[in-house]
């Protein structure tokens, strides 16, 4: 076989020997690069929690190709989250989470909870290691921590590449531990909500939860432009697994004058174990200078969840290594089988309910649009509005009486903006 | 705590580990300068020398890492015989030419940007680099380029230059 | 519940064996990762925008996981 070579060069010797002073065989180089990135989110639910977060993340290269990656998360939160309750054409009132204090929904609106702000702050180290030529180790550790929320976990992982690289497999897995601190303790299960001033029903002060995450994957590059990856996800965690400020509505039945109208308010129950597995499935391929990244995911739980999320990034490149990202994302979930809108009062109570509109059956659509520039050598800044919808149905089936009349579930609207810089040295 | 689930998640695990035990490919690169030669149409320029085959691209962290390295033992051992052809793999000529332009080695620069040339190596990773004795045989290969070895490297180098006096 | 469990493994089982068979048509070579190596081929890149997404709809949405490895890139080393 002949070669067939383009073109043969010689390049002329240069003159310089100060590459020889620097690289007196002290000096290691590393193989890949440092680098810093940040980033902040600034979101905004209309009429509910406003949110700001940011992240900082380091990674370091080490001596043996080890890497080091730190990473720090701030976020502040406040504003009103959906109780659970639902709408009366009376006024309704409420004890807050500590007990100490009431507030007072007006007819025909979504009972909201407007004591809910908090602070997070998590950090997380991961440490890497290679061993041999194809393979990877890594180690990491993270921690949480809210007024009352604190989590702790390890997390351990391997990859390795085969098939001259074309093929990577990886296997990690995680332990968290949370401890949960609800304000005024945590609530005792599907216990009536008492009225202000009254001693709360309670099961102590605090509760944990432990969780145990699994992820097994393959990425596959298909051809020069082209790659794919499959990952299957497991997870299971045990402990208390509720919201403690949630409730759900006990209401009048349907034989009653005042049909559907709330009678009393019951802390809110979930199982206290939770399976969940995950599919998922990207290919992104490069066209022309642009960047195509589709993905799939398909969710169940033992709860009785089911989800289907589409994802998909088209990277259109613009002169002076500028970018335009558009980014779509369809999201959909069938609702748990504990969701409850309300109970019904004189029926019996079941094990488990949860009016949390979260657990509901509902579509989820994000539209988001990156525009990324380099603002000096290996520099980058992107900024990203984003929208963020959840729609359920306002009016279910088993909605009669007064509650026929309101939106049992009212739309989510988000809107966000990510500003990202990063650095590479 | 975990039931039929678990079943599974062991089993994904068991593939997963199976698979981390494959055996490794291994290469036959030539014996000799031959192919190097006959596309550098050198006419006996690399006869007599200590050469170091490197195979690099522009779009590969490492093997451009590695060329203050390399740049740097072709100006210290050059005079001693030793000499750097550098085997480009780009197949967007103008990246390789424009990183050329800002680290201007001493090289000699082979474009095999159809991989004619890495395909007889049987390459698996870049950067890989080849060296070859004063009588034009192959003595090492290196896969890769990791600063901690570099002193192990130029060692073999200065040996080779050493021990096989210039003809 | 456990079809599906089998049926992903099965599925994951054949990818795998597919990648590792060295079917010649599939993959490239070590030296023609000059696409694949480009920061926006990366499969990882952008971590902190996933991070922060993916904390949004774990508090908002009753679903989790998905992502995981990255691999592909510049297959340097």
């Amino acid at each position: 076989m002949r070669l067939q070579l383009r073109k043969v060069a010689f390049i002329k010797p240069a003159v310089a020997a100060l590459a020889a002073a620097l690289l007196g065989g002290q000096a290691l180089p590393a193989t890949g690069q440092d680098n810093v990135e940040t980033s902040l989110l600034l979101y905004s639910e209309k009429d509910r929690v406003e949110a700001a977060e940011g992240i900082v993340n380091v990674g370091k290269m080490l001596k043996g190709d080890r890497t080091l990656n730190l990473r720090l998360t701030y976020d502040a939160l406040s504003g009103a989250s959906p109780s659970g309750a639902t709408p009366s054409s009376r006024v309704q009132t409420f004890t807050s989470p500590s007990g100490r204090g009431s507030y007072t929904i007006n007819p025909g609106e979504t009972p909201l909870d407007n004591t809910f702000h908090d602070t997070r702050f998590a950090g997380d180290i991961t440490f890497g290691q290679p061993v041999g030529r194809m393979s990877a180790l890594s180690l990491g550790a993270h921690l949480s921590s809210e007024h009352d929320y604190f989590s702790a976990g390890f997390n351990a992982g391997m990859t390795r590449d085969f098939n001259q690289r074309n093929t990577t497999v990886g296997l990690s897995g995680s332990v968290s531990f949370d401890n949960i601190n609800p304000e005024g303790g945590v609530p005792t299960a599907l216990a009536v909500m008492p009225g202000v001033g009254a001693t709360l029903p309670r099961e102590g002060s605090s509760d944990s939860k432990s969780t145990f995450d699994l992820v097994a994957g393959v990425s596959q590059i298909l051809d020069r432009k082209t790659i794919v990856r499959f990952n299957y996800s497991f997870s299971h965690a045990s402990g208390y697994l509720t919201d403690p400020y949630k409730i759900v509505s006990v209401v009048e039945p349907e034989s009653s004058a005042d049909a559907g109208e709330p009678v009393r308010y019951l802390y809110e129950s979930r199982p206290d174990s939770r399976t969940k597995h995950a599919l998922y499935g990207q290919i992104r391929r490069y066209i022309a200078g642009s960047t195509i990244d589709l993905s799939y995911r398909h969710f169940w739980d033992d709860w009785g969840v089911t989800s289907n999320t589409i994802e998909l990034f088209y990277r259109q490149k613009l002169p002076g290594g500028h970018a335009l990202q558009p980014h779509v994302r369809w999201y959909h979930q069938s609702a748990a089988d504990f969701h409850r809108v309300y109970l019904l009062d004189g029926a019996p109570t079941p094990e488990h309910a949860s009016a949390d509109y979260r657990l509901a059956r509902f579509d989820g659509l994000t539209l988001g649009l990156t525009y990324s520039l380099p603002i000096g050598e290996n520099m980058h800044l992107n900024i990203t509005p984003e929208f963020y919808t959840q729609r359920g149905d306002s009016s279910p089936p088993e909605a009669f009486g007064v509650l026929r009349q309101y939106d049992l579930f009212p739309d989510m609207d988000v809107i966000m903006v990510r500003a990202g810089f990063s650095y590479g040295f | 705590m975990i039931v039929s689930t678990s079943r599974a998640a062991g089993l994904v695990l068991l593939l997963s580990l199976s698979l981390f035990v494959s055996p490794a490919f291994s290469s036959d690169p030539p014996e000799t300068l031959a192919d190097v030669d006959s596309v550098l149409a050198s006419n006996g320029e690399l006869d007599g020398k200590v050469v170091l085959v490197d195979f690099w691209a522009s779009w590969c962290v490492p093997c451009r890492i590695s060329f203050p390295w390399m740049k740097s033992l072709a100006e210290r051992y050059g005079e001693q015989g030793f000499v750097v052809v550098a085997v480009n793999v780009d197949k967007d000529h103008n990246s390789a030419v424009e990183f050329l332009k800002q680290s201007d080695p001493p090289f000699t620069i082979i474009y095999d940007s159809t991989g004619s040339l890495a395909e007889k190596y049987g390459l698996e990773a870049m950067p890989t680099s080849f060296v070859y004795g004063r009588d034009g045989k192959l003595r090492s290969q290196h896969q890769g380029f990791h600063g901690e070895d570099t002193s192990k490297f130029e060692t073999q180098i200065a040996e080779l230059l050493r021990k096989e006096a210039k003809k | 519940m456990k079809r599906i469990i089998l049926l992903m493994i099965t599925a994951l089982i054949v990818a795998a064996s597919l990648a590792l068979g060295g079917c010649s048509h599939v993959g490239v070579k070590v030296w023609e990762h000059d696409i694949l190596a480009k920061p926006e081929m990366q499969l990882d890149a952008g971590a902190n925008d996933r991070a922060l997404d993916d904390h949004i709809y774990f508090s908002k949405e009753a679903s989790s996981g998905g992502r995981g490895f990255a691999g592909g890139g510049c297959g340097c080393n």
